[in-house]
């Protein structure tokens, strides 16, 4: 059955984050009512991703290294798209990511307070990606970087839980249609099961937010069509996961988020027995 | 009553001994004489950190006798105080506190003997009491037949996802409705045995296919027979944990 290697520090899966860095990321996200641009949306997207796939792997004795993480960014040029002492690294351990943030900051967020109010917590926010958007938007050139490091990974891993590649982005390929690139990604495969390749749409339009839908029916633009059609549809067990997290996900639903939040992406993430009142 | 009880661990196949979360207790020596015995095993959650001392202050606080007065009574409050205590006092780098805010995780099974004056044979019976959060699993075998499975009962209601108990209290909403409880009478020559999910599964697996998995042949020799049941994927990679407690033949008073 595919999609059930163990994942383990002697049996590592892997992720690449491809993250559009294009000038038309300097837009407004969401509808333009708001000052944030699509660049700044992209920066916490990942920065979120990667700190939760960091905790998701922290032991009490440090952080055990269940994957490697690449980050390809791609606008004006397609490359490593860490910044500080990660910079120009490209399959790095989980361990040296939590071990080195570019920076870490403070933000505040609401928690429950166990008595059925939210108090305000501070807590810390690691930055290892900044908002950058300069130049074209080459996907097609960015897909075929991932395609040929996730090849590496397979021939040294071939027994490994299949990687996963996610990509974000406002959409708008400029070097071509990224169907046949994002199906050299997604015919790679480990004994497993396939790649699996999941798509973030960050647009400027203010349609509502898609969270893994089934059908294209009522997406906002042909952008968004184009990337749901090339996203791979959610695993049984990554289906499974995600209705137990209370998420509405039906028959065929697909790794495609529209205007929305990707991190839940992580909690489908099987590394042991997660508690279901763990939030 | 004349109890003796043996307990076999094993961490999951690529962990090392520091890294087993599950833990285990029992009030009294392996071979025991006395009007009560306490054991109770508990099973740390992966996907937390600290899990591991959250598991040995629950075992031992039940082995105690703290929880005679439920589970939700004060010394989960004290044992929560003391877990933040232990694992929070030093420094620690950004991944670390966050987990920890999220709290420790881990499920509670634990069982209670007592010997009761009946018109029994010598005047005493024994009574056991058992109390569950989470998939470890009790089971009661006697004469060679499973008597009592307890608190899951099919080998398909094991999934990666129990309510289990929290060191946040914040996150323990949901307790009061998933403590389980169960009794029975242990006569002589019965055999109550505890375990933690995998191999908990296994055995409910085993039993539904119309094997006797209380029968395991090789004690002494439970490390190799676990280890080719992990390389033949019969059980999942998990750490292991059994206990089992036999009651023995009284001496003559």
């Amino acid at each position: 059955m595919p999609y059930t290697a163990e994942i383990s520090r002697s049996n590592p899966s892997c992720f690449v984050f491809l993250i559009d860095q294009s000038g038309s990321m300097q837009d407004p996200f969401g509808g333009g009512e708001l000052t944030r641009k699509k660049a700044d949306a992209v920066a916490d997207a990942i920065n979120k991703l990667l700190q939760n796939l960091v905790i998701k792997c922290a032991k009490s004795e440090g952080v055990r290294d269940y994957y490697n993480v690449t980050v390809i960014g791609y606008g004006t040029h397609v490359g490593s798209a860490f910044a500080g002492a990660l910079s120009g690294r490209e399959s790095v351990p989980i361990s040296d990511i939590a071990n080195q943030p570019a920076r870490i900051e403070e933000r505040t967020k609401k928690i429950d307070d166990g008595a059925g109010g939210l108090v305000d917590q501070t807590v810390k926010f690691p930055i290892w990606f900044d908002a950058i958007a300069n130049g074209g938007t080459p996907m097609c050139s960015a897909m075929a970087r991932a395609q040929a490091l996730l090849s590496g990974w397979l021939t040294q891993h071939p027994d490994c839980f299949p990687p996963i590649a996610i990509n974000i982005t406002d959409g708008e390929s400029t070097d071509g249609d990224p169907t046949s690139s994002a199906n050299g990604i997604t015919n790679l495969s480990s004994s497993d099961g396939n790649v699996l390749l999941f798509n973030l749409h960050l647009s400027s339009t203010s349609a509502s937010s898609v969270e893994y839908p089934a059908s294209d029916t009522g997406l906002a633009d042909e952008y968004a069509k184009l990337l749901f059609s090339i996203s791979s549809p959610l695993p049984d067990y990554m289906r499974s996961i995600a209705l137990q997290e209370g998420l509405s996900v039906s028959d065929g639903a697909r790794g495609f988020v529209f205007n929305a939040d990707i991190v839940s992406v992580i909690r489908f993430l099987d590394i042991g027995t997660r508690p279901s009142n763990l939030r | 009553m004349r109890i003796h009880s043996e307990a076999f661990w094993l961490p999951k196949a690529g962990n090392t001994e520091e890294e087993y979360e599950d833990a285990f207790w029992t009030s009294e020596p392996d071979n025991s004489n006395s009007e009560s015995f306490r054991c109770a095993i508990a099973d740390g959650a992966t996907e937390a950190s600290f899990s591991a001392s959250w598991a040995r202050l629950l075992v031992r606080a039940y082995c105690e006798g703290k929880f005679d007065q439920g589970l939700l009574d004060g010394t989960l409050t004290d044992l929560q105080t003391e877990w933040v205590q232990s694992v929070g006092s030093q420094p620690l780098p950004w991944y670390a506190e966050q987990k920890l805010l999220s709290g420790a995780f881990s499920s509670l099974l634990g069982v209670t003997l007592q010997e009761v004056a009946s018109e029994a044979v010598n005047g005493r019976s024994v009574s056991w009491t058992a109390t569950a959060v989470g998939d470890s699993c009790l089971f009661h075998v006697r004469d060679d037949q499973l008597i009592e499975r307890f608190p899951l009962t099919h080998s398909g209601d094991f999934n990666s996802r129990p309510v289990l108990i929290s060191s946040r209290q914040e996150f323990n909403h949901q307790l009061a409705n998933n403590i389980s409880e169960c009794q029975g009478t242990l006569a002589i020559a019965d055999s109550l045995y505890l375990m933690t999910d995998a191999l908990a599964c296994w055995f409910l697996s085993a039993f539904e296919q119309g094997d006797k998995p209380w029968k395991i042949k090789h004690w002494v020799q439970i490390e190799k027979w676990l280890n080719g049941l992990r390389r033949k994927r019969r059980i999942r990679n998990d750490d292991v944990t059994i206990v089992r407690i036999e009651r023995m033949l009284d001496y003559e008073d």
